[in-house]
């Protein structure tokens, strides 16, 4: 019954490291190391879920759930509405971004800001953080 | 004590105070109820003291509605009853399953569950549960493993326990009862083909017998009960239709009406982050000598704010790799019904568990070399084994080792969880239309043969789905990982694993207005003074918890009842 | 009649005195592991040359359940290895030098040695061979089968495990030791004599 839909366990068993793991773990190189970072904030974004692949995959599902959110700026702009301080935490390090990202995420289902993306109940911020990757 | 009905002389009518119609979980209870009274109580039972072919035969029927197992499988026409193959998983109803709710159509008992509350305790004994705590904080203390951690502001987590194997069968636990019962007459191969009535319908005066090999005879009794289960007592009634064309006690249409089911199946899949997330409250295991079974479901606020009917979700996982095929393994459970086959004699069935071990004892030289005169296995497996990691090589090791070794490593370890199955049970909405009525073939007895309509409703659909995606909420919160939901809102196919829970309620449902139900609350058939309905056929709601601890504390509390009348 | 029982019980000629059981198991154990060890050293040279005899199949994430058995180098495996265990078993019974009877590693370990009924001479090949066959055939067989018939492994095992049985009740039953694998083969299993070493008192 499961494999008759598009996405796999195993696919969103990647999604968990993507936007789980991904989003709570903490960069072993300490931020006053890294290079100044010259990338777009979508691009910032994306770059956080290491799995690009499945979370592209997602993405697309969530792009066409949700067409009219289907350009970056909107979904850029529509992650970072949820963050605490707005569009300025994008301008976080990537730790204290994932953290962030994480804590809406969790909100996110507390409150029920959910989507069904063939059956799959999945957090908004996280649905949209695949958009970002889909498109990028 | 017990009788054979077919030495029972042709023709000849049998007085008693109180005649009871099967001898399953409620028929028995009553009747032990009265054992050592002066009450002179007849049992009449369809079956004999063992399975026949011929007797089950008689519960063949016809599927017309939903998906359903065939109706001669569904129950058992044996002393004991279904009881014989219970699976023994005991809850009593909530509290609130026999309150009436708004959004859900002709729900509510006339009765409430202080009305029973007593005679839990009895039943709990009745039918061999060892422990009378149901609530989870008690075991929570007892018990190895734990409820998921998930906010408990929407979700719970129920127990339910479940009876030894060896005390289910009431033929086993109470036979010598019945037997020792000087008062009571069990009278096996006894068919009720008919009950009669007076002119006006208000009294039951005949019980009308046969057996198959052609005896007849009547019964007459100050009082009557009938205990024949959800499918058999619409169609006695229905089929009662020499005086009265709408049958016995079906003035209002409502006989075979309104009949549940505890509809189950996968709704949904949760992919856990962390695969050795713990389930083992959620599957069978013991807490001391007490079998308990978890699962869980939506608190009555969160549903009472959404509109939903209670729906149970059980959880059951799938393992990683091997531990799923020895989970399944057709040859472990040859291995385990080996011996009991070879306690009880059954020397026909040996061959095959024989046969099915020889191949599981030797499914592990699969991989071993071929030659070594100790089990080693190929070097590729063993470099396999060293470069893996330690999920693989979990999985690894019980293909080397066999289905045995690998129930044995992850009963001790446990196994990882590559998901878990989120099979949904519902409470369903009562609905008119689902429903029993006569068919057009005939039973070697001449009783029409039944027909079962089983439907569904909307609400029970969106339940189900709205559940999920609150489990779906919550474990994403707690950080557990992702559920899918597999059941969508339309109205489409319900999913091809739909089943029962081969539970027969509602067609004879209980309400105080005699145009809303067939039994008052006293489980007397709506204007007839001598008639009365044990068994699940009375529950108005199929209720959150399984139906037999119920059925045996309601027939306790109708045996009092007609206590008092027959003193 | 059990031919060996007599001699066992003290005949007139040489003196044979049985082995336990339990030692004879041992030393059994003790071949077995150390010829596994061989089998294994030599599986992994053909696995070196002439390829993997399982290999698996490459899952994303594999949890380690897709095995491909190649049976050409099964059977190759199964060959050399019979013939190690073969030579092993059959070269250590029908060895003959020196005033001992001959023995296994194993045997030689527990102090127990293989010789002839009725006398104290070293069996023959052909009895070796035979009294190997009894012994290991079964369990190499069911190993064959194992891989290249999986249907027919299982009534095999079965009658395997019965003809173990029956050895292990016949040797446990017969006064001298002797189960069914040693009357067939006209064999005995006896304790090794102590002989005078050089350091030895006298």
């Amino acid at each position: 019954m499961i494999e008759r839909h598009g996405l796999s366990r195993r696919q969103f068993l990647v999604l968990s490291a993507a936007c789980g793991a991904s989003l709570v773990a903490r960069s072993s190189i300490p931020s006053w190391l890294s290079i100044p970072d010259r990338s777009t904030p979508a691009e910032r974004l994306a770059r956080l879920l290491r799995h690009r692949s499945s979370a592209r995959v997602i993405g697309a599902a969530y792009l066409r759930h949700e067409p009219s959110e289907a350009r970056l700026t909107s979904l850029v702009e529509l992650i970072a509405g949820g963050l605490p301080g707005g569009a300025g935490a994008l301008r976080s390090a990537d730790d204290a971004l994932r953290a962030l990202l994480a804590g809406r995420v969790q909100q996110d289902f507390a409150e029920e800001r959910t989507v069904c993306l063939e059956g799959w109940i999945v957090s908004r911020t996280e649905a949209r953080l695949c958009g970002l990757a889909a498109l990028t | 004590m017990i009788v054979d009905s077919r030495s029972i002389p042709h023709g000849s009518r049998i007085e008693a105070d109180l005649c009871i119609v099967g001898a399953g979980a409620a028929g028995i209870s009553i009747a032990r109820r009265f054992a050592g009274t002066s009450t002179r109580v007849v049992v009449l039972e369809s079956g004999g003291e063992a399975f026949e072919a011929t007797t089950q035969d008689l519960s063949r029927g016809e599927n017309v509605g939903l998906p359903y197992f065939p109706l001669d499988t569904a129950r058992l026409r044996w002393l004991g009853g279904t009881t014989n193959h219970w699976g023994g998983i005991c809850r009593p109803m909530d509290p609130e399953d026999f309150e009436s709710k708004a959004w859900i159509p002709n729900s509510g008992w006339p009765i409430a569950e202080r009305d029973l509350e007593s005679y839990y305790e009895p039943a709990r004994v009745m039918c061999g549960v060892s422990s009378g705590d149901w609530g989870l904080e008690t075991w929570r203390q007892r018990d190895r493993f734990k409820p998921l951690p998930v906010r408990g502001d929407r979700l719970d987590t129920r127990i339910a326990q479940i009876v030894s194997p060896e005390a289910r069968s009431f033929r086993i636990t109470h036979r010598a009862g019945i037997q020792a019962a000087r008062n009571v007459v069990l009278q096996c191969h006894a068919n009720v083909t008919e009950i009669e009535t007076n002119s006006e319908g208000t009294l039951a005066t005949l019980f009308h017998v046969a057996t198959l090999d052609g005896n007849r005879y009547t019964v007459a009794a100050r009082q009557g009960v009938l205990a024949a289960g959800g499918i058999e007592n619409p169609r006695i009634l229905l089929a009662s239709n020499r005086q009265w064309h709408e049958g016995v006690g079906n003035r209002n249409d409502l006989v075979g009406r309104f009949f549940l089911e505890h509809p189950r199946f996968v709704g949904g899949v949760l992919v856990p982050f962390d695969r050795r997330l713990s389930v083992g409250l959620y599957d069978h295991h013991k807490v001391g000598a007490v079998r308990l079974l978890g699962y869980l479901g939506l608190k009555q606020a969160t549903r009472d704010q959404e509109q939903l009917v209670d729906v149970q979700m059980s959880l059951h996982p799938t393992l990683a790799g091997s531990f799923q095929r020895s989970a399944e393994s057709e040859d472990m459970k040859a291995l385990h019904a080996l011996v009991p086959a070879l306690r009880q004699g059954h020397i026909h069935q040996l061959g095959g568990h024989l046969a099915r071990v020889a191949e599981d004892l030797t499914s592990w030289q699969a991989l071993l070399i071929p030659g070594a005169p100790l089990p080693a296995p190929f070097p590729e497996v063993v470099g396999k084994l060293m470069r893996s990691t330690p999920f693989e090589a979990q999985a690894l090791i019980p293909d080397l080792m066999g289905d045995i070794a690998a129930r044995g490593y992850a009963k001790k370890f446990g196994a990882p969880i590559e998901s878990i199955l989120l099979r949904t049970r519902i409470n369903a909405v009562p609905n008119p239309d689902s429903r029993v009525t006569l068919g057009d073939d005939r039973d070697p007895l001449g009783i029409p043969r039944v027909r079962l309509d089983w439907r569904l409703t909307s609400l029970d659909r969106h339940s189900v789905r709205r559940s999920l995606e609150v489990l779906g909420s919550e474990v994403g919160r707690a950080g557990l990982g992702r559920v899918r939901v597999m059941l969508d809102d339309h109205d489409g196919p319900w999913p091809e694993d739909l089943a029962g829970g081969w539970h027969h309620m509602g067609t004879t449902r209980m309400a105080d207005d005699p145009r809303w139900g067939v039994v008052d609350r006293n489980c007397r058939v709506h204007g007839i003074r001598n008639l009365y309905i044990a068994g699940s056929s009375v529950f108005p709601t199929a209720g959150s918890g399984t139906p037999t601890l119920t059925i045996v504390a309601l027939a306790l509390r109708l045996a009092d009842h007609l206590k008092g009348l027959l003193a | 009649m059990d031919p060996g029982a007599e001699t066992a019980r003290g005949g007139r000629k040489p003196v044979e005195i049985h082995a336990a059981p339990l030692g004879r198991l041992f030393a059994f154990l003790v071949d077995a592991l150390l010829l596994t060890g061989v089998v294994f050293a030599f599986s992994m040279a053909l696995d070196a040359t002439v390829g993997p005899a399982v290999s698996f199949r490459a899952e994303e994430g594999g949890a380690g359940n897709g095995f491909m058995i190649h049976r050409d180098r099964v059977m190759l495996a199964w060959i050399l290895n019979v013939a190690l265990g073969a030579g092993y078993f059959i070269g250590s019974w029908a060895r003959r030098s020196g005033r001992d009877l001959p023995s296994t590693p194993g045997q030689r370990l527990l102090r127990i040695a293989v010789g002839r009924t009725g006398g104290s001479r070293p069996i023959t090949l052909a009895q070796a061979t035979a009294r190997w066959l009894l012994l290991m055939g079964p369990v190499s067989l069911c190993a064959l089968l194992g891989i290249v018939a999986p249907a027919s492994r299982a009534p095999v095992a079965l009658a395997s495990l019965a003809w173990y049985l029956i050895l292990l009740v016949t040797t446990l039953r017969s006064p001298a030791g002797r189960g069914l694998h040693d009357r067939f083969s006209g064999s005995i299993v006896t304790v090794r004599a102590r002989r005078a070493g050089p350091g030895s008192s006298p």
